[in-house]
């Protein structure tokens, strides 16, 4: 079930209506069945790789707690690590690595078709599978006990809210939420409503719109040089983001009315001053996982300097094949591990210009410069992210200044000046949105408003969500991931 | 924890109410400022070739019917309640020009018979409200809640159609296309519209459909309105795919006129049928025209319309 469909509109009050009659020994039950629902309107069948997670993990959990030796915990870790990663290879890249020793063998002269799978890639497989491994990670590190509720720890790896695309919770915030009782509460579900708005207005009003223009150009960029390609590549950051932090806003949200709070996923990424605050600020959930459980195992920074750099350029290699099994996400990962990277080594050059160059001297230009530079080198990243193949984004790359740049053609086949003017203002006014809020979220913002000029606020992007979304169902991005 | 919960209903119906209020109001303003004049010259009735392909800003003063997919079936409905909309003891709506479409996949049992509805559902409200019609065909509840509402997702008409700006696509109901037939795989998008429209082996002449056909030239001329044919251009690709099946053209039209020379006798033919066969960039797909092609066809209808004395010279310079 898609967020932005009627079907969610319809489902979202009634489990939520249901949820607060139901006495709350039970609500766990009904929690399981709606969100075993939502995922089986997608593809029923699927949802027996989600159990199969539940079961390994809860089992494994149970069983490494209770192991009297080191050895035997190693063992049921490992093989809690194998089950899980196996299903995700099974399903997400066994084609990609087929595809890879073929050409590899191609390359020597040797015909070789190895089997490929016929399967739809399980919505969220990435996500759940990446919640439930840290459970038992924990567990084994002993940082969590394990829990002996079978039905809420299958809750805790399939709350409807965040199953299909995070935020990838981890078991010491979420289980025990849902072993408190929740009443309804007027504040925190009117926030949680004001929350969801805000998101469905991220998502199809802007990150739907910006699509038509992204795929226009993004299907076929080699009909295109220089404006249509900086262009769509510019909204495409602005889509992708609309798009998951919306997906995000409206999950956090619809939690919330429920009672259970979930962590933060973003923080204005497209304010960041370098490559390293952007990944504090994107896809939090996800970094964060990474950090914890193969960055600092791979020994983090407490290495020797070329380990170090070894380390943080796996970890983005390896985030870049979480979001995909193509080589465009490979590189995209590769590159912002190069960044990171280099944005090391050249530290204190970079500090060292700015003192020379007197830049120093202006803190806000200086600012404003970083930021400006981060959104560049992302958008270069956002180029291999986007486009279908490693070929189109090094043709998009090396045509962005060429061609004509005049504004007398049609920019882009079919969208007038208009469409453009919406996509931009409605960028300008999320982005000026995040400025205000820049120390507050939008909750505290409107709480601080009186009555006319916030219910003035939430018909206005209602009213604008109907007016000028695009209804036609439009996938979440990172629902492929 | 109850006192919240009546905090949270008067304040959500309240809110709620006021959304109604001001929403209804803005689609009602929608509805009056998309739909049809209260005289027509010229109504064009159709599919999707005739939603893209006609644009009335260039052609006297006409409006575009055309949804995509619909069929005689469901265009009698509409042009029935047309004419028996009335605002007192008037017609709501005067219609000089029945202006129908006559290609050949329309008569097809396969197009019949196509349950899907576009996304551009909305756009039915342009034909005011269709009762007869949805009882036709299934529909969803959000293609229901868009058929009711087409404000929604047309902000941006809303906004062009209020300021009188020159680029709303839907004006006057025509839609602009704005795919390119240049960039498609051409023989997959071939045999992809051949087999939409089509059932294996085909079917030309639906009795169905061309019953009802025959019933909308029947209330054409009770209502003393005078009937114009068009066949409307398609690429040479698409007329190959035709030939490939065995599908004569010539034959069927033979048909077809044999059954309208029955109930009609004056009306008009305009044929564009192959007009176009060498300008593949006037179309989105092998047979709807884009936003360039409706435009140069928009503008010959205007002038054979003309040269036929149908339409005054004076009456829209373009």
């Amino acid at each position: 079930m898609l967020f932005n469909s009627l079907h969610f509109l319809i489902f979202f009050p009634i489990a939520v209506v249901l949820y607060f009659i139901i006495p709350h020994k039970y609500r766990w039950v009904f929690l399981l069945i709606s969100s075993y629902y939502f995922y089986m309107s997608w593809k029923a069948e699927y949802i027996i790789l989600i159990i199969i997670s539940t079961l390994i993990d809860y089992i494994a959990g149970i069983q490494i707690y209770n192991s009297k030796t080191q050895r035997r915990k190693n063992l049921i870790l490992c093989l809690s690590l194998l089950s899980n990663l196996g299903l995700l290879f099974a399903f997400k890249y066994f084609n990609f690595f087929s595809d890879a020793i073929r050409e590899i063998l191609q390359v020597f002269t040797i015909q070789l078709n190895p089997m490929t799978l016929k399967v739809l890639l399980p919505v969220g497989i990435s996500f759940y599978t990446f919640q439930s491994l840290s459970y038992t990670i924990d567990i084994y590190r002993e940082k969590i006990k394990p829990t002996r509720h079978l039905g809420i720890f299958a809750l805790y790896i399939s709350f409807f809210p965040q199953l299909v695309a995070g935020p990838i919770e981890r078991a010491e915030n979420l289980l025990p939420q849902f072993f408190k009782k929740h009443n309804f509460d007027y504040k925190r579900v009117t926030d949680g409503l004001k929350l969801m708005l805000w998101g469905f207005f991220k998502k199809v009003v802007i990150a739907d719109r910006l699509n038509i223009i992204v795929n226009t150009i993004y299907r076929t960029p080699m009909d295109y040089t220089g404006i249509p390609l900086i262009l769509s590549t510019g909204f495409f950051a602005f889509q992708i983001y609309c798009d998951f932090s919306g997906y995000s806003d409206i999950a956090i949200g619809s939690a919330q009315v429920m009672g259970v709070k979930l962590m933060d996923n973003f923080n204005r990424p497209y304010f960041s001053r370098s490559i390293s605050e952007f990944w504090k600020r994107w896809h939090i959930s996800l970094s964060t996982w990474f950090k914890d459980y193969l960055y600092i195992s791979l020994g983090g920074n407490r290495v020797s300097i070329p380990r170090w750099y070894f380390n943080i350029f796996v970890v983005f290699l390896l985030s870049g094949l979480w979001h995909g099994a193509n080589w465009t996400f490979v590189i995209w990962g590769a590159l912002h591990g190069f960044y990171l990277i280099f944005g090391i080594i050249t530290k204190s050059l970079r500090d060292r210009l700015l003192v020379f160059t007197r830049l120093i001297l202006f803190p806000r230009l200086t600012k404003l410069l970083s930021i400006g530079f981060t959104f560049v080198l992302v958008n270069i990243g956002w180029i291999f992210f986007r486009a279908k193949t490693v070929s189109d984004a090094f043709y998009i790359l090396t045509h962005l200044f060429t061609g004509s740049f005049s504004f007398r053609d049609k920019i882009i086949p079919g969208l007038d000046w208009l469409d453009l003017s919406i996509a931009i203002g409605v960028i300008l006014f999320m982005e000026l949105i995040h400025l205000i809020l820049e120390h507050r979220s939008i909750r505290q913002f409107l709480d601080s408003k009186p009555l006319i000029l916030r219910w003035s606020i939430y018909l206005a992007i209602i009213l604008l969500i109907l007016l000028f979304g695009v209804f036609n169902e439009t996938q979440f991005i990172y629902f492929q991931f | 924890m109850k006192e919240d919960k009546i905090k949270f209903m008067k304040k959500g119906i309240l809110l709620i109410v006021i959304f109604l209020v001001i929403f209804i109001a803005l689609n009602n303003y929608y509805v009056i400022k998309t739909s049809p004049k209260k005289n027509l010259d010229y109504a064009f009735f159709g599919d999707s070739h005739v939603r893209d392909g006609v644009n009335p800003q260039f052609i006297g003063n006409s409006f575009n019917f055309g949804v995509g997919e619909e069929n005689y079936v469901e265009i009698y409905y509409k042009i029935k309640e047309l004419l028996g909309r009335k605002l007192l003891w008037r017609r709501e709506v005067e219609i000089n020009n029945f202006v129908l479409q006559i290609d050949i996949h329309v008569f097809s049992d396969k197009f019949r018979t196509n349950k899907a509805l576009s996304i551009e559902e909305g756009h039915y409200n342009k034909a005011i409200p269709l009762i007869s019609a949805k009882k036709l065909k299934t529909r969803s509840i959000s293609q229901l809640l868009k058929s009711k509402f087409p404000i929604i997702g047309n902000g941006r008409e809303l906004i062009a159609l209020s300021l009188y700006l020159d680029i709303v696509p839907t004006k006057l109901g025509w839609t602009n296309n704005t795919e390119e037939f240049i960039l498609k795989n051409k023989e997959e998008a071939v045999s992809k519209r051949y087999n939409y429209s089509f059932s294996n082996p085909p079917n030309l002449l639906d009795n169905i459909t061309l019953s009802y056909f025959l019933k909308i030239l029947d209330l054409a001329k009770k209502n003393h309105i005078k009937i114009i044919f068009i066949k409307y251009p398609v690429t040479k690709e698409y007329d190959a795919e035709l030939i490939k099946h065995n599908i004569s053209k010539e034959d069927h039209y033979d048909l077809l006129f044999k059954e309208i020379n029955k109930v009609a006798k004056d009306y008009v033919l305009l044929d564009y049928y192959d007009d176009f066969f060498d300008h593949p960039e006037y179309f989105g797909d092998p047979d709807h025209l884009n936003y360039i092609g409706s435009q140069i066809l928009s503008k010959k209808i205007q002038e054979d319309l003309r040269e036929m004395s149908l339409m005054p010279f004076n009456e829209k310079d373009v």
